[in-house]
């Protein structure tokens, strides 16, 4: 296993035109990065260079210390892991698992103590006599982390393994490579379009858009702590409300102004002298608003009235989406309406709710980035 | 009514697969009972000239033209330059294709470079004719068989290269990718991964370029005069001086129709496609 090092990385396809720029990121070794971002967004661009299947037009790659710019990617000693699973139709699944190791000419019992072995631990044993179009998908995806993990690798590759199996079969596997990760003691690099995915994944998690790295970290400081308005929008489900209103100084404290409400900024909040007077984008997630009657925060400061327009329920919580003034936004509360009936009854009614002063995100207008993070 | 209407249908659907299957066989039957006829039978039993009932069947055209030491050359031929020609066709038209599929060309691009490949199909043989005529006996290769693989080659190269360029463009490329990954060079990744998954079109391209060489006569007639003689031109040999001789038109034939028949017949199941179906997701 080994620790991977991108330095400057500049991809450019058409002569001006960046893929990926300034992609800087030092992999530790046994880590679980995740690449994560939108589609067109460079991360599997990225994923590619790294494995040798795209040339990097600027910047280094390093793996376990040694340069690999011009090396071909049999010489990097990495596994891919394919969003089509890219398993060799015209061989068997032991074949398939046994290809690697034949390249490098591994001799035929270890080979065959190898694929069992790695067969074992996917349990997929029965099916090494049978050919990929006899599997289904999920077979296909354990037989393509076989082919990966069958090498030991220094550093496995996956590019958007579980996007093509349905979303049960996909909670399970996320679950698997957890506990592979684990035993194998890999370093993997993973992208994906799926923040869940991500955050339940990585170790750390490397957040691109349009070609740039928004935000590196773990999983908990980039929900908590957001760089940025995309990256605060992207991470969570359903994602951060964001409202546009005023700093106001008052009294000596500060008032957010809404046009139809005014929440009361903590008095710890620093560094926001610059913004008094000024437009700042205000940032709550769902599960900081709460209904007063059950919110222990509710207080003068922070409670408003809003109008219910829909009200879907996901299980043990609410989601209530409520209109005030020209703000629309979502607030995740425990169930309010007990049955249907109720929950139509509820619709078009105003309520109040109190906002989680204390987890107060605020952006600013012009470059987005984060102002204030709890 | 519903069933009279199905009736019709059937009925229908009955006579236009009949005379699918009439125009498809005639020229089969045609050779075969002319073959079997004494040559003057051959002008005078009119008709569709069913054996034993309109006439007595008999082999000796088929003894008097193997006799011909013309003929056997001219089979050897054939079979020469359609198998070589077509051998070398087929691979250095895989190496071509793969190369337009899967690299980027800058100066000329992929697409320019393909429409030249196909015009060189659509271009008549016959343009060209001439220049090549002047050209083999200027270099003394008149009259040769090797002569005959290289124009051969060269009119069923651009066939090749477009058909199994579009083949490895439909091969997902993540396949040899994981190959790439998984220890191989380019090339062995090729040979590993794309040649063995593209058999079903190399082999159908390969039969095709063997069917174009075979049944070739252009340049034929221009380059041979006695050595290189091949099927289709003593065909053409059979009407002369004394008139169209039937007979050996018949006979001369199915001495062509027959190998190309029955090797389509043998490869078939190479010319199935779907061997890459399940290669990649659900």
């Amino acid at each position: 296993m080994a620790e991977v090092v991108l330095k400057d990385i500049y991809k450019e396809y058409v002569e001006g035109i960046p893929v990926v720029q300034e992609f800087n990121l030092e992999i530790q070794d046994k880590e679980f990065v995740v690449f994560l971002g939108p589609s067109g967004c460079g991360k599997t661009t990225t994923l590619k260079m790294i494995a040798g299947l795209e040339d990097i037009t600027r910047g280094e790659i390093y793996i376990d210390g040694k340069l690999v710019n011009d090396a071909a990617p049999k010489d990097r000693d990495i596994a891919m892991v394919f969003q089509s699973y890219a398993l060799y139709p015209h061989l068997t699944v032991f074949e398939n698992m046994a290809f690697s190791l034949r390249a490098r000419k591994f001799p035929q019992d270890e080979i065959k103590e190898r694929v069992e072995r790695t067969a074992e631990l996917l349990r997929i044993r029965d099916l090494l006599d049978r050919r990929p179009r006899f599997l289904s998908g999920g077979q296909r995806q354990r037989v393509a982390l076989g082919r990966a993990i069958v090498r030991k690798p220094k550093v496995f590759l996956m590019d958007e393994p579980l996007s093509n199996l349905d979303a049960k079969l996909r909670v399970h596997m996320r679950f698997e490579l957890n506990k592979i990760h684990r035993e194998l003691e890999a370093t993997i690099i993973y992208v994906t379009h799926d923040q869940i995915e991500a955050l339940t994944l990585g170790d750390r998690l490397v957040l691109m858009k349009d070609g740039i790295v928004q935000q590196i970290g773990d999983p908990r400081t980039m929900y908590n702590r957001p760089a940025n308005v995309f990256v605060a929008g992207f991470i969570g489900s359903p994602s951060m409300n964001f409202l546009d209103g005023k700093l106001d100084a008052e009294n000596g404290s500060l008032w957010l102004d809404l046009d139809a409400f005014r929440l009361q900024v903590p008095p710890e909040a620093k560094n926001l002298d610059d913004y008094i007077d000024k437009n700042i984008i205000v940032g709550f997630r769902p599960e900081d608003i709460s209904d007063k009657d059950r919110a222990g925060f509710a207080s003068t400061g922070n409670v408003m009235t809003a109008r219910i327009d829909v009200i879907e329920p996901i299980g043990s919580e609410e989601l209530l989406y409520v209109s005030a003034g020209k703000h629309t936004f979502v607030a995740e509360i425990q169930e309010i309406s007990g049955g249907t009936s109720e929950k139509h009854a509820l619709v078009e009614k105003e309520i109040e709710l109190a906002f989680n002063m204390d987890k107060l995100h605020l952006f600013d207008p012009e470059t987005e980035n984060a102002i204030l993070n709890p | 009514m519903k069933k009279k209407r199905w009736l019709a249908k059937r009925i229908l659907l009955g006579i236009a697969i009949a005379l699918c299957i009439a125009w498809a066989t005639f020229p089969f039957y045609w050779a075969i009972t002319t073959s079997l006829r004494k040559p003057a039978e051959t002008f005078t039993v009119a008709g569709l000239a069913i054996p034993f009932l309109q006439f007595k069947p008999t082999l000796e055209n088929w003894a008097a033209e193997l006799k011909v030491p013309e003929n056997l050359k001219a089979v050897k031929n054939s079979a020469i330059i359609a198998v070589t020609s077509a051998l070398l066709a087929t691979m250095l038209g895989t190496m071509a294709g793969y190369g337009l599929a899967r690299f980027q060309f800058y100066k000329i691009k992929n697409p320019d470079i393909t429409i030249w490949f196909l015009s060189q199909r659509v271009l008549p043989p016959v343009v060209v004719a001439i220049p090549f005529f002047l050209l083999a006996r200027q270099f003394n290769a008149l009259d040769k068989v090797s002569t005959l693989i290289v124009l051969n080659t060269t009119f069923n190269l651009p066939f090749a290269v477009i058909i199994m360029s579009q083949l490895f463009k439909e091969l997902p490329i993540e396949l040899e990718q994981a190959a790439m990954v998984d220890g191989y060079s380019r090339i062995g990744a090729f040979f590993k991964v794309a040649l063995p998954l593209s058999t079903p079109g190399l082999v159908a391209t390969g039969i095709i370029c063997l069917a174009f060489a075979w049944n070739e006569f252009m340049f034929a007639l221009i380059i041979a005069q006695r050595n290189a003689i091949t099927l289709p031109y003593i065909i053409s040999g059979a009407s002369d001086t004394r008139g169209i001789q039937f007979w050996f038109i018949a006979t001369r034939a199915l001495m062509a129709m027959v190998p190309p028949t029955i090797l389509a017949l043998t490869v078939q199941k190479f010319i199935v496609r779907g061997l890459t179906f399940g290669a990649v997701k659900g």
